[in-house]
């Protein structure tokens, strides 16, 4: 069980009455007036006012109280024979001891019932004249050790009272009535510490009292006031005690004396900062020895102008009886404006601090790239190089004079789709990652707190940023020292799309209509990071493909370039145009090649660089896929003299079909599709009244063309369209007169594979129109080839003198439609025996020069040569040709007329075993044979073994024999076969005279067994006739 | 056969294997193998004349 409270129900003690009487038995009221050392006798009665108390009895002790709350003041109680302590008159005590009211017991007494107890003892006055008597008794009941307190005003004072300190010394008329409610001043007031910082002037004002005197305690003469009289202190001072009374001369009334100690420091302290240790020091003894020093009280951290109201203290410093020490050191301050107040309220000068710079910011040295690292630090975001330096800060200085400064920068990183910056997403992760990699932050007061934030443009929180597209975020890092000094970083992080050249492959506009215009696409993306030069130009890397059907002819450069162009739109950032060059043409292996052999499937990697105006260039990596063609190769069947150019050789009267292949390369479709468009032309004359209608130009085409098809047995039919000259439709051909048709035919295969035929049908007057031109003036030529008389390759080609130059035409020929240029391609064999000694591209060029005869079809007939290039059977490029083991090279040699006009000379290098006398071959396109012909003997001469061979040149057999393909297919006139010919002509030459050889000896074998027969036959005939 | 024929024939055979051997083009064993067929035709054809011839001497 657990007691809340215990009471006494039936005790309700209270101290009822405390009178002073004096010796002579007379209550003293409370206006009488006390003198110092008067004796006195205290009485005060105690009872229980409990009404139903009845006869119970509670022990107690009365004590005399002096506590802040329950005061005694102007009594000093004792007790002697003669003033006995008493209880209802009962003397319990003469002398002070333990059960007296000063005692640590207190005085026993017993409550009984609800009569009341009387304890008396006596006291002197004490104090001062004029000072109040009061007087606190402390009842203790002794059970519970309860007690209950009573306080009495016993004498009222006979104050000296000056003007309160709590008025408003700028408004008189709110301080009372001056000689009454006050009757002195003493102006200025002091501070809490007792202290002014101006001369101190004390003023009377009569009233209760008619004169007042201040007199200083340190033996300066005294002076009485009269009525607004006036006494200044007014140097400074430590302490100038003064007693201040005032008496009434006509009541005799003497007034208490206070007792004033003016204090007054009239100088300011001073604040000096020790930048080394970053110490304040506040100094308030002043540097005249006169002036009083109060002390160092407070420091206050101000704004600018130094206003300390309503701010609290930076730092009290303690004082001693209101005065402090006359300096004090604050270390490690920090930056701001401060003021500094004496004890006295002196305020110093406004002191600004700022000896402490903000964070200090500057690359992490584990984050800059230096050129040659074979370790590079990874970077998040774009890279820092050793140049790249932290930008200059912005440094303010707050209205409380903390520093902070301000560093923008602006990074940018260009879209990779490939791989995008910060995997896609950049977050706040990411973004303090980013800080950490770009910014080391220091500060020499530290701890320094940092804060990063991710913010959109306009300062917003941001959850991320994507990285996939153009975009643009503050990342706002707030580093904060120990001192509140702040540097904000604000790095700006932008996104932006590189200023490369554009390529955009061309789309159609209407998606359902593949074959209808097109028009450019979405640009391709680059395959990695776009680079910047210091100049600012940008560059890109980007791969893509392209895929066409096989066809005649071949590529160079410059059809690489309208490749390019076919299937893509180039164009700077700005729409304008870009230029293109191919920078190489290599096979998928990777090894360069001169040109494509349009006529054979293959893959090949083609480089462009595509460059703008300004110098942005973009690197497009072209893989070309030239795959089997199946949209329906056509052949022309032309009817008798309508070919418009004959060739030479040709019968007009029976021509012989002839292909009919695209100008234009043919194309694969979205759908995987070929088509391809061909165009030719044929000639009629003006028949008069004749006339084709679309039956008999449809007849026409099934007549005149044939088509084979990779897929299905035959072609079906899409469309024929009869158009005039001029594009308008035309129902019908008018044969009568002279005009000029375009015959449009598509065909299909089963698969959709097409084929389109434009037929240009020309209707011609033949009395008025010249015949035509096999060859336009105006084409083109390009260098022609022609194999010198017993050309090179140690073919016996004696002195030269005998043959003409066997012309080699060219394999194929295209004409540039955009510069005009031709560009023809002449093919030939050379063979040659093994050897240690290796072919290079010089001593090829060397063979060439000696074997070919070029010759320029421009006026001024001049040629350029440029280099040989070598090339295994892979079509790998090879720095020279190993003739140590039989195999296949090739080799190839670009001829440029000044016109621009090229003939590439492309020769099959084949080394075979052994010594090959005049590696000369004829592949069916060139000529290889250099037996003179004419008046020389061929293979008179000595025969230079050129490049090539060894050849004497001794028999024109020989000659002729190496003019033959040095292999080839099985039926072909390869030496090698012949000589297994030979072999098994042999092997039955010998077998048939063996065989007669056999046959012969068994008919002599026969007639011998004939004429053994004969023998005995006669023998036996001739004994029985001579029998 | 004689020791004639099997040398001359053994000869042409081996002329024809070397050549193959040069590889001068893919087709040369071709070659070589129609010769060899050749002349195995011809030793066979010989042998059986001879056979027959010595058959008929018995």
């Amino acid at each position: 069980m657990t007691f809340k409270s215990l009471t006494l129900p039936h005790l309700d003690p209270v101290i009822e009455d405390v009178a002073l009487y004096r010796e002579d038995g007379t209550r003293i009221g409370k206006e009488d007036i006390v003198e110092p050392g008067d004796r006195v006798r205290v009485q005060c009665v105690v009872r229980n006012k409990y009404t139903y108390a009845g006869a119970e009895q509670y022990s107690m002790h009365v004590k005399l109280a002096n506590t802040a709350a329950y005061p005694t003041k102007g009594l000093t109680p004792f007790a002697d024979a003669s003033h006995p302590l008493q209880v209802n008159g009962t003397t319990v005590a003469t002398s002070a001891g333990p059960n007296t009211v000063t005692g640590a017991n207190g005085v026993p007494i017993t409550l009984v019932g609800t009569n009341p107890t009387t304890v008396s003892y006596w006291a002197t006055v004490s104090g001062e004249s004029g000072s109040a008597v009061a007087l606190s008794q402390e009842l203790i009941e002794d059970t519970f050790q309860g007690r209950q307190y009573a306080t009495a005003e016993l004498v009222a004072e006979q104050s000296l009272k000056p003007l309160p300190p709590d008025v408003d010394p700028s408004n008189p008329s709110s301080w009372g009535t001056a000689g009454t409610d006050y009757h002195y001043t003493r102006l200025p007031q002091p501070n809490v510490n007792g202290w002014n910082t101006s001369p101190v002037t004390v003023q009377f004002f009569a009233g209760d009292f008619d004169s007042l005197t201040v007199k200083p305690t340190n033996g300066d003469s005294e002076r009485t006031l009269t009525d607004k009289g006036t006494w200044v202190r007014a140097g400074d001072t430590a302490g100038y005690p003064v007693e201040i009374s005032a008496a009434n001369s006509i009541t005799g009334d003497t007034s208490t004396k206070r007792i004033d100690t003016i204090k007054i420091d009239s100088s300011i302290p001073r604040l000096s900062v020790d930048p080394a240790l970053g110490a304040l020091t506040i100094n308030d003894k002043s540097v005249d020895a006169s002036k009083a020093t109060s002390g160092v009280w407070r420091l206050y951290r101000t704004g600018a102008d130094g206003a300390i109201s309503a701010r609290a203290a930076f730092k009290t410093f303690p004082l001693t009886s209101g005065t402090g020490a006359a300096t004090q050191t604050v270390a490690s301050i920090a930056n701001g404006y401060y003021v500094a107040e004496d004890a006295a309220g002196n305020l110093s000068d406004v002191f600004t601090v700022g000896t402490t710079d903000p964070p200090a910011v500057t690359r992490p040295p584990g984050s800059i790239v230096t050129p040659g690292d074979p370790n590079p630090p990874t970077p998040v975001g774009p890279p820092i190089d050793p140049n790249d330096k932290v930008p200059d800060p912005t440094v303010v200085v707050d209205d409380i004079g903390l520093k902070h400064s301000v560093i923008s920068e602006t990074v940018t990183q260009f879209l990779d789709a490939a791989n995008p910056p910060f995997g896609g997403e950049l977050t706040l992760d990411d973004a303090k990652a980013l800080m950490a990699y770009r910014y080391q932050v220091d500060s020499a007061a530290e701890p320094v707190t940092t804060t990063v934030e991710l913010l959109d443009t306009m300062g917003a929180p941001l959850t991320s940023l994507p990285t996939t597209a153009v975009g643009e975020c503050l990342i706002r890092q707030v580093s904060t020292d120990a001192q509140g000094n702040t540097t904000t970083i604000n790095l700006t992080y932008r996104l932006i799309k590189d200023n490369c050249p554009l390529v955009r492959p061309w789309e159609p506009a209407d998606p359902d209509d593949p074959n209808g215009p097109k028009v450019p696409g979405e640009a391709l993306e680059p395959d990695g990071p776009v680079t910047t030069d210091p100049d600012g130009t940008q560059h890109a890397t980007l791969s893509c493909e392209a895929t066409e059907l096989v066809r005649k002819g071949t590529m160079g450069a410059a059809e690489a370039v309208d490749l390019l162009k076919r299937h893509f739109a180039l164009t700077a950032t700005d729409g304008a145009d870009a230029s293109v060059r191919t920078v190489s043409l290599a096979t998928a292996a990777g090894a360069e090649v001169s040109s494509i052999d349009l006529a054979t499937p293959a893959d090949y990697l083609i480089t462009y660089e595509v460059t703008d105006a300004t110098g942005n260039s973009t690197t497009v990596k072209l893989i070309y896929h030239l795959v089997p063609s199946k949209a329906p190769a056509v052949t022309a069947h032309p009817d008798p003299g309508t070919n418009p150019n004959p060739q030479p050789g040709d019968d007009p009267l029976n021509p012989k079909p002839y292909p009919v292949d695209p100008v234009d390369p043919p194309w694969v479709d979205a759908d995987g599709t070929h088509h391809a468009e061909v165009h030719d032309e044929m000639v009629v004359p003006v028949q008069e009244g004749a006339s084709l209608s679309l039956t008999d130009v449809r007849a026409l085409m099934e007549r005149r063309y044939t088509f084979a098809t990779a897929v299905g047995v035959g072609v079906t039919e899409r469309g024929l369209e009869l158009a005039a000259a001029d594009g308008a439709p035309a129902e019908a051909i008018d044969l009568s007169r002279p005009g000029e048709y375009v015959i449009r035919y598509e065909v299909a295969d089963d698969e959709g594979n097409s084929t389109v035929v434009n037929l240009r049908y020309r209707v011609k007057d033949a009395e008025a129109e010249p015949p035509d031109e096999p060859t336009p003036p105006d084409t083109p030529k390009p260098p022609s080839v022609a194999v010198k008389p017993g050309g090179g390759g140690g073919d016996g080609s004696g002195d030269g003198s005998g043959g003409t130059p066997k012309p080699l035409p060219p394999a194929t020929t295209v004409v540039d439609p955009e510069t005009g240029l031709a560009h023809a391609t002449i093919e030939d064999t050379l063979t040659a025996g093994t050897s240690a000694e290796p072919m290079t591209p010089e001593a090829m060029a060397e063979l060439f020069a000696e074997r070919y005869e070029v010759t320029s079809s421009q006026p001024d007939g001049q040629l350029s040569y440029g280099p040989v290039h070598l090339f295994d059977a892979d079509g790998n490029a090879v720095e020279a040709i190993d003739r140590s083991a039989p195999g296949d090279w090739r080799a190839e040699q670009v001829i440029t007329d000044s016109a621009g006009n090229t003939t590439t000379i492309r020769v099959a290098y084949l080394v075979r075993e052994g010594s090959v006398d005049g590696g000369i071959g004829d592949d069916g396109n060139g000529a290889g044979s250099g037996a003179g012909n004419g008046s020389g003997t061929a293979g008179n001469g000595s025969g230079d073994a050129g490049k090539g061979g060894s050849g004497d040149g001794s028999a024109s057999w020989l000659s002729k024999l190496t003019g033959l393909p040095q292999t080839g297919d099985l039926l072909a006139r390869c030496p090698i076969h012949i000589m297994f010919v030979l072999l098994m002509v042999l092997a039955s030459a010998y077998g048939l005279m063996r065989l007669r050889q056999e046959a012969a000896r068994d008919r002599q074998r026969r007639q011998r067994d004939l004429d053994a027969v004969w023998e005995e036959e006669l023998a036996r005939f001739g004994e029985g006739a001579w029998q | 056969m004689t020791l004639l024929d099997k040398m001359l024939y053994a000869l042409l055979a081996l002329a024809a294997v070397t050549l193959a051997v040069m590889g001068f083009c893919p087709w040369d064993w071709l070659w070589a193998l129609a010769t060899l067929g050749v002349i195995f035709l011809w030793t066979r054809l010989i042998t059986r004349r001879r056979k027959k011839r010595e058959r008929g001497s018995r």
